[in-house]
C-alpha cells in the first residue's frame, strides 16, 4: 500500500492525537465510519503526550507558541527564558541561549549530568490521573485497553498548607484511626461519607455552604471535603456538583485498592491516547503522524483537504483547536504550570501522591510520581503543580507549593509555563474539541469526546 | 475477592498451567505478508490476496505453545495497518520478549526498509535482551525473488537477529521461524523474568472489577 494518500474518501479527519480526539476516533472507528487521523507532530498525544527528558525540552522549544505563549526553565539556580522557537540540532547548547540569570557553567553540568539517564524520564505538560470509578475507567475497561495498560494506585491524598502536609483519611477505617481528627470530626465526616454515599435531594446553594450548614463541616476539615475530594478549583461549585463528585470519590475507594485514583505507567494521557489510537487502526483507521494540514476546501461532498502526503475527500473533520483554524480564539482561561525534578523521593520512593495546596484563598493541585510509575530514574521524584491564572501572577504561589512538600529536596530543574485554552465553535461539518483543563483527572477528557460525539450523532447534522 | 484459583476457574482441568506469556511483534513495511504469517501459525489458514489487501480487525492472537513439558501462553501482535505512515505506537513495542522483522523475498524495496524498522525497534523496545528475528516471506514466488537467500542470512548475522525464510502460503518455515524465536526467549530468562508486574501495580482487565462489566464485556 502507498505511502502517499491519493485523493482517498475517508468518513471523518481527526486532527490532533490527544485523549479526546483518540477516545472519538476509536468510537467513530468502531461504529463504522472510515477515519484518517493525523497529528502534527512526530509523536502521540498532542496535548496529553509523554516525553523523556530531551523531548521534554525538545518541547519547551518547539511547543505551540499561541498556546503555551510563557515558558522560564531553571536548572539549578539558572533561569532560562524561553520566549521564542529555537533549532534543535544541539538542544543543550540551545537551551543556554536563552540565559538570563543565575551560574550558566554549572547549569550545564547539571543538565548533562540528567540528560545521561534521558530515557529513564517520562514527562507529560499536562498529567492526569484515572479515577477508579468513572467513566474513563469504564471506556478502558470495556475497550480492553486494560491488555496495553498498566496502572498505580495513587497511595496518598494531601491537603497542604504553609504549615505541611496532611493526610485526607481515605475511608471509614481511616477516619476511626485517625489520630488528628476530634470524636465530633469524626462524627460528621462519618455521616458525610454515609449521606453521600446514597442520593441527596437537590440541594441549593454552593456545595461549600451545604458542608458547612447541614454537616456543620468548618475549618480544615471544611477545606479538606471541599478542595481535596470535591477538588473545586476556579469557580464555586454548587451543591450538587460538589455531592456528585464525593461521591464519585467514595466509590471510587475500594474498586482497585484502596484509594480513589490509578495513576498509568509510562505516562497516562499518552498511554490512553495511543491505546485509543491503535484500537481505533484495528479497526481500519489510518494514521499520520509528522503531518501539515495544508488546505480544507468545502464542497459538496465535504471537504477536500491537502495533506503533505496527498489529498483527501472527507465528510465531516473533527479538530484539535490548537490547530490552525479562522475561528479558533484562546478564551480567558489560563492554566500555568510547573514540572519539577527532585533530588530526593521525599514523600517516598515507591509512593504516588496527589495534593492539594492552598494559600490565602489560592489553591495549587500537585501530583507526586516516582520510579514506581516510571516517572524518573530511582532515587529521584518528580513533581507537578498547576493552578489557573498567568505565570506572571502565579509562579511564586507554585514555587511556594512544591517547596513546601518539598523542604527535604532540591528542585534541580523546573519548568513554568502558562496553557491558554483555545476553542472554537462548531462549524458546519467541523467540529471542534476542548483542551486539558485543571481537574486532576481525566473525566473532563471523557465529557469533552462525548460532547463532540454527540454533535456528530445527531440527525440534523451533515453526515 | 481473589479467591478463585486457576485450578476451579479452568475450563480444561489438566491443562498445564501457564509457565509465561510471550509479547511477540510483528513489524515490517505494508503487504510483505505479515498478518499471513500470524494467521498462518495461529490459526492454520491463508487467505487469498484479495482479502488482504489491508489488515483490518487483527489486534493480536493468542496461541498456546508447549516446550519441555511446560505451556507458554504467545500473544502474536500485529500492526494494525499503522506500519503505513510508520505510525507505531510506542506502546505497541512496550514489554515485547520477540520481535519478527519480515520482508517479501520478491520486493528488494521490503528488504531496504529493514534499516527503518530495526531503528525503530532500538528506540521504543525498553528491553534490550529482545530476541530478533528476520524472516524473508513469501519464497513461494521464487520467480520473482529479488533478495538472495545469502543477503538475507548475511544481513541477520550483521543484526545479530535469528534467520528463516518462509511461505506463509505453502506453510513451509512459518512453524519452525516461531519454534525457535520462542526457544531463544525461554532460553533468555533475563527477558521475560523481570518483565512480571512490578509489585503494587494494578490491572484492570474486566477480572478485578467488582461489578458493571461482566454482561457486555463477554465478546462470546
Amino acid at each position: 500500500m502507498s505511502d502517499h494518500l491519493d485523493n482517498e474518501h475517508f468518513d471523518t479527519l481527526i486532527v490532533g492525537t490527544g485523549a479526546t480526539e483518540s477516545i472519538i476516533a476509536n468510537e467513530l472507528s468502531a461504529a463504522g465510519h472510515k477515519v484518517l487521523h493525523i497529528d502534527r507532530n512526530s509523536y502521540y498525544g498532542g496535548p496529553n503526550a509523554c516525553f523523556s527528558l530531551s523531548g521534554f525540552l525538545t518541547w519547551t522549544l518547539t511547543r505551540d507558541f499561541r498556546q503555551v505563549p510563557q515558558l522560564d526553565l531553571h536548572i539549578g539556580n539558572g533561569l532560562f527564558a524561553i520566549d521564542k522557537p529555537g533549532p534543535i540540532e544541539s538542544l543543550t547548547a540551545q537551551l543556554m541561549t536563552y540565559h538570563k540569570e543565575g551560574d550558566l557553567s554549572t547549569a550545564q553540568e547539571t543538565l548533562d549530568g540528567l540528560l545521561a539517564n534521558d530515557r529513564a524520564y517520562m514527562v507529560e505538560p499536562v498529567p492526569k490521573l484515572v479515577l477508579c470509578r468513572g467513566n474513563m475507567i469504564d471506556l478502558l475497561v470495556d475497550q480492553g485497553v486494560g491488555d496495553f495498560m498498566r496502572f498505580r494506585g495513587v497511595d496518598h491524598n494531601y491537603l497542604v498548607t504553609r504549615q505541611g502536609l496532611e493526610r485526607v483519611p481515605e475511608s471509614k477505617e481511616d477516619i476511626f484511626a485517625s489520630t488528628s481528627l476530634t470524636l465530633v470530626e469524626k462524627r460528621k465526616l462519618m455521616r458525610l461519607m454515609t449521606t453521600l454515599g446514597a442520593n441527596l435531594e437537590k440541594p441549593e446553594g454552593s456545595f461549600s455552604q451545604l458542608l458547612a450548614q447541614q454537616f456543620k463541616l468548618t475549618g480544615k476539615l471544611h477545606d479538606t471535603v471541599l478542595y481535596a475530594v470535591a477538588r473545586q478549583t476556579g469557580y464555586e461549585l454548587s451543591a450538587q456538583e460538589g455531592c456528585d463528585r464525593v461521591y464519585k470519590y467514595v466509590n471510587s475507594i475500594g474498586r482497585y485498592g484502596r484509594m480513589a485514583y490509578l495513576c498509568a505507567q509510562y505516562g497516562g494521557g499518552s498511554e490512553i491516547a495511543q491505546s485509543f489510537c491503535r484500537l481505533c487502526a484495528v479497526t481500519g483507521g489510518t494514521y499520520i503522524l509528522d503531518e501539515k494540514l495544508e488546505c480544507i476546501e468545502p464542497n459538496e461532498d465535504g471537504f477536500k483537504v491537502s495533506l503533505r502526503r496527498g489529498t483527501a475527500q472527507v465528510s465531516r473533520i473533527v479538530m484539535d483547536p490548537g490547530y490552525y483554524s479562522p475561528n479558533s480564539a484562546a478564551l480567558d482561561s489560563v492554566v500555568s504550570r510547573a514540572v519539577c525534578i527532585l533530588d530526593n523521593p521525599v514523600l517516598g520512593t515507591d509512593t504516588t501522591c496527589v495534593l492539594t495546596f492552598l494559600d490565602e484563598g489560592s489553591v495549587v493541585s500537585l501530583l507526586y510520581v516516582t520510579s514506581a510509575t516510571m516517572a524518573v530514574p530511582e532515587g529521584q521524584a518528580l513533581m507537578y503543580a498547576w493552578t489557573e491564572g498567568t505565570i506572571a501572577s502565579t509562579k511564586p504561589l507554585l514555587q511556594r507549593a512544591v517547596g513546601v512538600v518539598a523542604q527535604q529536596a532540591n528542585v534541580v530543574l523546573s519548568v513554568f509555563f502558562e496553557v491558554r485554552e483555545l476553542t472554537a465553535p462548531a462549524t458546519d461539518g467541523i467540529f471542534y474539541t476542548s483542551q486539558p483543563d485543571t481537574s486532576v483527572d481525566f473525566e473532563s477528557t471523557y465529557d469533552a469526546a462525548q460532547q463532540v460525539l454527540s454533535m456528530i450523532n445527531k440527525p440534523d447534522t451533515r453526515i | 475477592m481473589d479467591s478463585a484459583s486457576s485450578s476451579t476457574a479452568s475450563p480444561v482441568p489438566t491443562a498445564p498451567e501457564i509457565a509465561s506469556t510471550f509479547k511477540i511483534l510483528l513489524v515490517g513495511d505494508s503487504n510483505v505478508g505479515k498478518s499471513s504469517i500470524l494467521l498462518r501459525f495461529t490459526d492454520d489458514h491463508f487467505l487469498p490476496p484479495e482479502d488482504t489487501s489491508a489488515t483490518i480487525g487483527v489486534d493480536f492472537k493468542v496461541k498456546m505453545y508447549d516446550l519441555d513439558g511446560k505451556r507458554y501462553k504467545l500473544t502474536l501482535w500485529d500492526t494494525a495497518g499503522q506500519e503505513r505512515f510508520r505510525t507505531l505506537t510506542s506502546s505497541y513495542y512496550r514489554g515485547a520478549q520477540g520481535v519478527i522483522l519480515v520482508y517479501d523475498v520478491s520486493s528488494r524495496e521490503s528488504f531496504e526498509h529493514l534499516d527503518n524498522w530495526v531503528e525503530e525497534l532500538n528506540t521504543y523496545c525498553s528491553n534490550d535482551d529482545v530476541v530478533k528475528m528476520v524472516v524473508g516471506n513469501k519464497i513461494d514466488k521464487e520467480a520473482e525473488r529479488q533478495v538472495s537467500r545469502k543477503d538475507g542470512a548475511d544481513y541477520a548475522r550483521r543484526h545479530q537477529t535469528l534467520f528463516l525464510e518462509c511461505s506463509a502460503k505453502t506453510k513451509i518455515g512459518v512453524q519452525q521461524a516461531m519454534e525457535e524465536l520462542v526457544n531463544k526467549i525461554v532460553e533468555t530468562p533475563s527477558l521475560w523474568r523481570k518483565q512480571l508486574p512490578s509489585k503494587g501495580t494494578v490491572s484492570v482487565d474486566e477480572t478485578v472489577t467488582s461489578s458493571g462489566f461482566g454482561a457486555n464485556g463477554c465478546a462470546c
